[in-house]
Formats: C-alpha cells, structure tokens, sequence
C-alpha cells in the first residue's frame, strides 16, 4: 500500500509523466485548465484527461517581458510553464474569470500562442439574478461546443451522467479523507494530504479515485507522528510551497481542517444527480462558495472558518495568503475583525509559489504555535 | 492671476453642489448611493438617488497628496499595500474622516458594476459590510471576442430589468419609465457633447491637454444625466471652440502630439505637465477620458445600455483594445505613446508589454514609453525613472522626425 501512496505522491510533485503515459495509452486529448472553478465533468465526459494548472516553483524569467511583477505568483509561472514547453503535452487550455489576474492572462496567453486553442470560461459573477442560470447554461454548452470540436467526438448525456457520478465519489471520498485528517492526524503528514489532493488534479478520477479508495482503510490505521499539539484550520489559496506545511510538522502542529481553494473550496458541493446533467453542473456552480473569488456581499467565510475550527476543534487560522491575490487580500481585514471578536486566533503569512528562503515563516509559525499550544494544553 | 473662465466657475459650484447636496438631503426623497465609476446611474437619477462616486473622490485624495496618509490607515487594519490604492484611500477616509472635501456623505446602499475590474466587487462587498447596507451588483461579463456575445448582453439586460425593482424596494419609490428614457436622453446628448470635447484635440495646435480633460471630466463621470452636467460640456464646448478659432495652443509650438493610455498619476500631474510642455510636447488625448462617452439608443434603452456599460475598453480582450489605440493615433495624429503600467489598475495594465508588441509590429507603430507608477500612492512611483524614461522616449522620437 505504500506503493500506491508513493505514487500518488510522485505524480503531484512531478506530474508530466502520468499525464503523458495517460496521453499515450488512450491517445485523447489533455485540457489544461486554470483555478478556481471548470466543471471538470465535462471535460471528462468528452473522454478527455482535465489537468489543473496552479503553477509552481518555477523561476520566472521568460513571463516577466509579459507581466508585471506585480502579478500573483500562479498565472506568472503558469506563463512560465507555456513558454518552457512544460505544457507541451496539453491541447487546449480553459481560462476562467476568476479575478483580474487570470481574465487578463487569457488575452496575453492568446498573443503569446496565438495558434493554441482555448476557451475562456466567463462566469457570471452575480449568482442571484435569475437571468444567470441560463447564462451559465448556455456558457457551459459553449465549453461542451468547444471540446466536442477538439476531440471529434460529442459528450452524451448519459457519458455526462456517469462522469458526474465519478466526480461525486471523488468528492466523497475526498471529503473522507479529509475527515481522517481531523479524526487521526497522526496518520499523515500535512504534506501527504496535501500532495494525495493535488495529484488528483493530473489523474483520470476513475483512476484516482480506485488508489484513494485502497488507500484509506490503510492509512486510517497508519500512524507516522505524534498525536499534534496544536491543531489548525488553513485558509487561503494554496498551501505552497510546501515547505510551510513541513515546517508546520516539524513545530509539532497539524492542519486538520482547510478552506484552501486547492483543497476544501474546488471539492464541495456535489453535483445534484436528479437533475438533467447540464443543470446539475449549472446548479453546482450556483451553490458553490464562500470563496473570495465568489461574490459575497454577507461575507460568509468568517463564519464558515468559525465553523471549521470548532467542528474540528481546532486551536487557530493560519491565513495563507497568496502575494497578490486583491481577493484574498480584501477578506483579510474583514476575517481578521471577525475572528478576533470570536477570539479565535489568526496567523497571517504571505506566501509566494517561487519563495525558497522559509526562515522567517518558521519564527512566525513557531510563535504562533507557542502560544496556541498553551492555551490548547495538550 | 487670470481670470477664471465661465465653464470653470461653474464647474467649481456644481463640483460643490455634488459633495454637499447628499449631506444635506432628506434621505427619504433623496437617498444617497456609493457606486463604483461607470455604473448606469440613469436609473438612480430617475429615483432622485444623489449618487456619490469613491473612485473620483480617491482621485482627488491622490490630487491633494493625501494618498499615503489616508492609504496607510486602511494598511494598519490590515488592507495590504499591494490593493488598488483608491479602495486604501477610500478606507482610509472612512476611518480617519480625513478628505480635501470633508469626505463622502454615508451611503444608504451601493451600487456596483464589474465593467472596470474585479475589485469594485470585493471593495463593494466590504462597504456593505462596513455600513451595513444594501448593495447591488451589475455583472458586465468580460468580452475576450471581436463581439459581445449575444448571451453576456441577455444576462446583463437581464439584471438591468431587475435593477428596476430592486432599486423601487430600496427607495420606496416608483420607478416613471417615460421619465427614465428622457433622462436617458439628457445622459446621451452630455456624452455627446463630451466626445465633441475630446474630439477638438484634433485641431493643431489642440487647444488643451489630456491633463486638463482629467479635471473637465469629474461632471460626466459624476452628474452624467443631470441638465447641469449637459450644460457644463456646452459651455465648455463653446469656450473650446472659440480657443480653436483663435488658434490658441495648450503647448507652445506644438511639437509632439501624444496619446495617454492609464490612469493618471493623480500627484504627479503639474510636473509632468511641466517637462512635456518642455520638450513642446502635448497630450492629445487619453483612452481613460474616452471611457465615459456612453452614448445609448432611446428606441432600445435596456439592450443598448446592456451593450454600452459591457463595452468599456479594459473589459474587453487585448485585441479591442489595440484597436482603439490604433484609431486614436489615426484620428488624432499622434506621435507617441505613454503607457502608465499601473500598479493599482490589474485590468488596465496586465496585457500592456504585448499590446506594445502589437502596435509595433502593426500599421500604427509609434515610439512608446511604459513607466511603473500608481494613480493615487506615490510611493509606487519614481519620478527619477519617469523622467529618464522620458527622455529617451523624447530622442527616439525625435529621431523618428528626422527620418
């Protein structure tokens, strides 16, 4: 069963391999797209490999005569990746409009590889009118559209049927995971969680969901440290780099709760399976949320962290905030005001995907975890 | 001293009229709306709404250098620095009470469109926290075609219509449809004049510079729909024409004609007016001016105003942009280019280094200049820099006159 846990792990942090061979076992087509939100689904059930792009590590070089350095850290290195090459492999990529960062790649993404094809998913912003369903219907045909013309063949209903169906078990399944992560975090590491999450993001999720099902009664009984002396949730947009998360372990603390946009907020709400499938992805789409990038004017994320950390009896937040994110950056003095009030401690460190140099992350966390382990007593 | 000019004067009263007219109204006939710069206020001038604008207020905050003051209260409730620096210094006049205009009158709901960025929305939802009130928002779905698909203009007109109700619940009031389109038509006929405006920088010399249009435009952004407003570009107007009849130039001997793509760099404006005047140079014009000529058809109001408000220049794909970049050099027979890459403004200056590589490779190619600056927080912007940049923008474009 390790081996099974050592690939999952492998694919996450080096994905291209996986990928390929799945590109040539099935000659189909790779859809790479950008965060937050694709319906995946449809991808899917055009018989296509969707692979999510949330950039990395990488140094930026060959992005910077195209954005500024002011630009959030994902959509420079994604750049990054489409002028190395790394995305050779993908035939076509899906831009959503999450925020101004990402709609504004998609035009640079289109004069810097003008023949490749993509999509721009124009999301309505305003979930309430009752002229957005059918927006978003017709957007989401449009995508439907679009890969039928890039794989040559048209998605049935019934394939979208059961892609949701596998979709929604990848979900569940997920959300077991994450459970166990709560109940023994002694069984992983932060790290592992958050690696198993991501190779999702590259793999067929029949596929993935076979190895996670393997997975969990094992590693349910697997014990790999100490009982946590401090227990966290995460919020923000990434737990990377990773190094934050072995820090975190090495100082004796566990996330056992997040509401990471990669991780809790791209895993919720499953899709209704009564509904005709197109609707039910619409439907989904309408009910997701809270994120930053979902328009909120009640601002419903502090109570949704309020309760993450006492269904999980958590002792702090640590606001993983991506440098550069303006929505991430206009939640925090809202949250901060609402935790403080609530008494819940927060931790505010800012993060960036190419940061290498953790050492003032780790004083920051350890005097955070000090003081949170006295007051949890355990 | 000169003599203040008619149009001037009465700009300063209605600039007064604007700020203290909210303070003093009796909210149940004259409710106060916070919205965001290019939102359809037809619709709030036909409820009798005074809308008051943030954005135009920061730019003045950023005018009278209270930029950092006001930007670093909001930081120290822990809004980052790295925001769009009109939402700091908003915050910060909410906090502080500080405002060269003794600050906005509270808001009794908000009104929000997404045609400009994605942050008026996250900076909207935190007003309506902040006062808790009712805010309103208007999705304009970015355009990355050649053309507004049919279905973003179904869904736009589609929250217009409900804007309609939603504004009758929160004012109590009726909303008069025949009232609403001659409203309407006041609106169209003030972006008209407007254009005509902005359209005598044509003449050479232009009788005026971009810098002076940032300060005639604050009633078109901020009183659009109102017959002050419409008489303001008319008495403008004829005091336009009239420079043009004399020939009366904005720069002396007019050498360089330029274009202004950003946001102006609200702290910054008189020595930068200063060293083009220098070199002979004068800014013609600017793309940000141009994004409040709204001009609608009667015959089809909801529809047309669904196409207008989407269709504002940086909520469209980079390509719609070049080309109304390429057309303002035609039309107005401009030398250059001076591109602010903006720190506050994502939407207005993400794209900007390959829009470059277009216009060069394109029919219009003209020496261009990018520079890093911020419209209201100096400390993101170094004159040293600009004036260097300047200046080798200034050989090269002599250069190009030689040839």
């Amino acid at each position: 069963m390790e081996s099974v846990l050592q690939s999952l792990l492998e694919v996450a942090r080096n994905p291209a391999p996986a990928v390929t061979a799945w590109k040539q076992g099935t000659n189909g087509k790779v859809i790479g797209w950008l965060p937050i939100y694709v319906p995946e689904e449809l991808i899917h059930a055009a018989g296509a490999l969707p692979v999510s792009l949330w950039g990395g590590s990488t140094e930026i070089a060959r992005a910077d005569a195209h954005l500024q350095g002011f630009a959030c850290s994902v959509v420079r290195s994604v750049l990054e990746y489409g002028l190395k090459g790394t995305y050779n492999m993908v035939d076509g990529f899906i831009f959503p409009s999450t925020c101004d960062h990402i709609q504004n790649t998609s035009d640079i993404w289109a004069a810097v590889f003008p023949g490749r094809p993509k999509f721009d998913l124009v999301y309505p912003a305003n979930r309430q009118s009752k002229a957005s369903a059918a927006y978003l219907e017709r957007l989401f045909t449009g995508l439907q559209e679009w890969l039928a013309a890039l794989t040559g063949s048209a998605a049935s209903e019934g394939r979208l049927r059961e892609s949701i169906g596998i979709y929604n078990h990848y979900r569940a399944l997920s959300a077991e995971l994450a459970a166990l992560r709560s109940s023994r975090p002694e069984c992983m590491s932060d790290l592992e969680f958050s690696l198993i999450t991501k190779s999702a993001l590259f793999l067929e999720k029949t596929e993935y969901n076979r190895r996670l099902a393997e997975l969990l009664p094992w590693l349910a009984r697997r014990t790999v440290r100490p009982r946590p002396k401090v227990r966290l949730v995460a919020t923000g947009i990434m737990a990377e780099p990773q190094g934050i998360l072995q820090v975190i372990d090495e100082l004796g603390g566990a996330v056992v709760a997040d509401d990471l946009a990669l991780g809790a907020r791209i895993l919720r709400a499953p899709a209704d399976e009564t509904l005709p499938p197109l609707s039910a992805l619409v439907d989904r789409h309408l009910r997701l949320g809270p994120c930053s990038t979902l328009y909120d004017c009640r601002k419903e994320r502090g109570s949704h962290l309020l309760g993450l950390a006492a269904r999980h009896n958590a002792d702090g937040v640590l606001f993983l905030s991506m440098k550069f994110c303006e929505a991430e950056d206009f939640d925090y003095p809202v949250l901060k005001a609402e935790l403080e009030a609530a008494g819940l401690p927060l931790l505010l460190l800012e993060v960036e995907q190419q940061m290498s140099a953790l050492g003032q992350v780790r004083t920051r966390l350890q005097a955070f975890l000090e003081i949170l382990a006295q007051g949890a007593g355990r | 001293m000169r003599e203040m000019s008619r149009s001037a004067n009465f700009l300063l009263g209605l600039t007064m009229l604007y700020y203290t007219a909210p303070r003093q109204a009796d909210r149940k006939k004259n409710p106060v709306a916070w919205c965001s710069s290019i939102v359809p206020v037809e619709f709030l001038r036909n409820m009798d709404v005074l809308p008051l604008f943030p954005e135009n207020h920061a730019a003045l905050i950023g005018a009278r250098k209270m930029g950092v003051e006001l930007a670093e209260a909001a930081e120290a409730i822990g809004y980052s620095n790295n925001i769009c620096s009109y939402a700091r210094a908003d915050i910060g006049h909410i906090l502080t009470g500080k405002s060269p205009v003794d600050g906005l009158a509270k808001p009794d709901f908000l009104v929000c469109c997404n045609n400009i960025c994605g942050t008026v929305i996250k900076w909207y939802e935190n007003l309506s926290r902040h006062f808790q009130v009712p805010l309103f928002l208007l999705d304009t779905p970015f355009n990355h075609e050649r053309e507004i698909p049919e279905h973003s203009l179904q869904y736009v007109e589609g929250q217009l219509r409900e804007f309609i109700p939603w504004l009758e619940g929160v004012t109590g009031k009726v909303f008069d449809y025949d009232r609403f389109q001659e409203i309407a038509i006041v609106s169209n006929e003030t972006s008209r004049l407007w254009r005509e405006v902005l359209t005598l920088a044509k003449h050479k010399p232009a009788p005026f510079s971009a810098f002076d249009t940032f300060n005639y435009m604050a009633p078109i952004v901020t009183m659009r729909g109102t017959p002050e407003a419409k008489e303001y570009y008319r008495l403008l107007l004829d005091e336009l024409l009239q420079k043009v009849k004399e020939g009366t130039a904005a720069v002396e001997s007019e050498k360089y004609r330029l274009l202004w793509n950003g946001i102006p760099v609200w702290y910054s404006m008189r020595p930068m007016l200063q060293l083009l005047a220098k070199h002979r140079a004068n800014l013609v014009c600017s793309t940000y001016t141009n994004a409040w000529v709204l001009e609608f058809d009667p015959d089809n109001l909801l529809r047309s105003m669904a196409k207008v408000y989407t269709a504002i220049m940086i909520n469209q794909s980079l390509g719609l942009k070049l080309n109304r970049m390429e057309k303002m050099l035609r039309d107005f027979d401009l030398d250059g280019v001076i591109h602010h890459s903006n720190r506050s403004c994502k939407p207005y200056c993400f794209g900007l280094y390959d829009l470059s590589r277009q216009l060069q490779a394109g029919s219009h190619a003209v020496p261009e200049m990018i520079f890093d600056g911020d419209q209201t927080d100096p400390r993101h912007f170094s004159w040293a820099q600009f004036e260097t940049r300047f200046q080798s923008f200034m050989e090269t474009l002599a250069l190009s006159r030689t040839r």
